[in-house]
């Protein structure tokens, strides 16, 4: 048989998109983030969501979700692909607590349940991140119980290689010992001012391009040598880290 | 009846952009050839981590070898039924090569040299098939196709399996057949595979029998046409591109698939995530405790009659043992991350003394 001549278009080929990086964002709103805090941090994740829509690849694999907790927990924005005109949520803040363990708990729920969502189908997917953000320590009914119980189930996936973290106290009233104790792979949490959010969400946005494109393991996420600064890593620290091991 | 005349062989790696924009080489190896009626190709890709070095010096390491060992031994792979001899001698052989190879570029071991495996060997119409990690290995024939082995990923995307593995010869699956109508075999690595295979509903694109088709064009031309071609569509369509290779064995003398016809979609594949293994090691094991239960039992009388037959001199050849039973179940677990030298070194040398077992028992009852 004669081989036929083939006429080859970009429409014959799939595009490589059933890969995904599902990413929770754990934002504390409690009243402590009020005013310049929480507009900040709007500031930071709209650029950090423009970001990932500005990049075709990172726009098809980043499945983002955001979970608030600040007297009670809440989900902003359920996982689902990115609409590439779709606009992100505010995230308010409250005059309320700050139940820090619910909204991990709540985070480490869906993470898990979207996982499941992705083997059910079949799709690929790199291991979840879960981004914790707050400036204070536990508060409310429970509040100490919930956070210990997070801490176990955190750290249990990320100890199995199943979760990345990322514990991320913003200034000086966090209970960064507490918050420490959330990852046991990372030395020390990452300490940041409200001032720094746009910076900390284009590395975010970076790092997941990065992971999405192969370049970068888990492990840089994570592995610091750079000299620590008190009981946390300074933000300059870590972008200096990252870049070095990108 | 397909004559090595009647094949033609195609093999093709390309660098995609993720490496050749920052000028780094392609990772990906792949090789084809024909000799004494024996066609085979082979694929491999490198683990592309940073910490997998010299993942392109494997991976051409691993296509030679099995070139090597498929044109030289078909028949002693085809042929014979113990499937973990086979595959403990295949891994044998390449993780031999790696580590002499390692030797002799003074690398710390093999593991920087992890890559996949994929190939495909044919004679007269008998055809087999080889696979450890991702990328896939598809039949093309005249009524449609089908995968031959889907691709092996772990639990995240990122993750598969590498021939450089301590217990690599797990994982490896060796497929026998016969080529009958096959009109082309297509191997692909997952910068290509990732890009024609719907994984969620287990279907390859039309486009595959469409890519093998070119393997039925003369030599050069064959192979400029799919280079073009997996460049401008697979390649060039991300800058975040992996390196792509395809491998094909097109058969020159029989019907091609109506490309038309072939579906364009079909249903999603629901996995059921309550049913695994763990599940029916669970809902076995009561058996199993019975089963050895009446084991024990039987031993125990087989041991009685042998010492009452040692005490007659019957003289009579003493009972087979009955068939051994496992003490306990193994607890399925994730697969441990790659152990680094210790764990390699194990896993050689855990396929060597499997083969020097073999030799002896085999020197010895010849």
């Amino acid at each position: 048989m004669g081989s036929k001549r083939q006429i080859f278009s970009e429409s014959d080929f799939g595009r490589s998109t059933r890969r995904r990086l599902p990413i929770c964002f754990c934002l504390d709103v409690s009243g402590s983030m009020s005013g310049n805090p929480i507009q900040e941090l709007n500031e930071g994740l709209q650029s950090f969501f423009s970001s990932i829509r500005d990049n075709e690849e990172t726009r098809s694999a980043a499945d983002i979700c955001i979970v608030t907790f600040g007297g009670k927990v809440e989900i902003v924005l359920p996982f689902g692909k990115l609409a590439k005109n779709q606009s992100i949520p505010l995230v308010q803040a409250t005059t309320s607590l700050t139940p820090i363990g619910e909204g991990i708990l709540t985070s480490l729920e869906l993470l898990s349940e979207r996982k499941d969502g992705y083997k059910h189908l079949g799709i690929k997917y790199y291991q979840p991140w879960l981004v914790v953000i707050t400036d204070g320590a536990p508060q409310g009914e429970e509040s100490m119980e919930n956070m210990e119980r997070a801490i176990v189930a955190a750290n249990e996936l990320e100890s199995s290689g199943r979760l990345v973290i990322f514990n991320i106290g913003v200034g000086h009233s966090v209970d960064y010992k507490l918050l420490k104790r959330l990852s046991a792979k990372r030395a020390d949490p990452i300490s940041i001012q409200s001032t720094q959010f746009s910076k900390l969400f284009e590395f975010l946005g970076s790092s997941s391009s990065s992971i999405i494109s192969g370049g970068m393991r888990d492990d840089a996420l994570y592995d610091f040598s750079t000299k620590q600064q008190g009981k946390s890593m300074a933000l300059d620290d870590f972008f200096k880290y990252l870049e070095d091991h990108s | 009846m397909t004559a090595e005349s009647n094949r033609q062989l195609q093999h093709l790696s390309l660098a995609g952009r993720k490496h050749r924009d920052k000028g780094v080489p392609c990772e990906d190896a792949s090789l084809s050839v024909s000799q004494n009626g024996v066609s085979v190709v082979c694929l491999s890709d490198g683990a592309g981590s940073s910490q997998y070095t010299h993942a392109d010096v494997g991976a051409k390491c691993v296509v030679q070898t099995i070139c090597e060992l498929m044109l030289k031994h078909f028949d002693a792979f085809y042929y014979d039924i113990r499937e973990s001899v086979v595959k403990n001698v295949l891994i044998a052989a390449i993780q031999s090569e790696l580590t002499i190879k390692a030797k002799e570029m003074s690398l710390a071991g093999m593991e920087i040299m992890s890559c996949t495996m994929l190939f495909s060997a044919v004679k007269d119409t008998r055809m087999i098939c080889g696979h450890i990690g991702d990328g896939i290995i598809a039949r093309v024939s005249g009524s449609g196709m089908q995968p031959i082995t889907l691709p092996q990923n772990g639990e995240v995307a990122a993750s598969t399996l590498f021939v450089t593995l301590p217990d690599a010869q797990n994982y490896l699956r060796v497929i026998r057949t016969t080529t009958d109508d096959t009109h082309a075999v297509i191997l692909m690595t997952d910068g290509v595979c990732d890009m024609v295979f719907d994984q969620t509903k287990l279907l390859l694109m039309p486009v595959v029998a469409r890519l093998a088709e070119l393997g039925g064009l003369p030599g050069p031309e064959r192979e400029r046409e799919l280079t073009k071609t997996i460049r401008s569509f697979i390649i060039d369509a991300s800058p975040i591109s992996d390196d792509a290779s395809i491998g094909l064995i097109y058969f020159s003398d029989t019907e091609a698939p109506d490309f038309d016809s072939l579906p364009l979609d079909k249903e999603i594949c629901h996995r059921d995530l309550k049913d695994d293994l763990q599940n029916v090691q669970d809902e076995i094991l009561p058996k199993v405790r019975f089963a050895r239960e009446i084991y024990q039992k039987s031993n125990a009388l087989v041991h009685e009659e042998i010492a009452g037959e040692e005490e007659a001199e019957t003289g009579n050849e003493t009972k087979a043992a009955p068939a051994h039973l496992p003490e306990d179940l193994p607890e399925i677990k994730e697969r441990p991350a790659l152990s680094g030298k210790k764990g390699i070194l194990i896993g050689v040398g855990v396929s060597l003394a499997f083969m020097t077992v073999v030799m002896i028992v085999y020197l010895i009852f010849r």
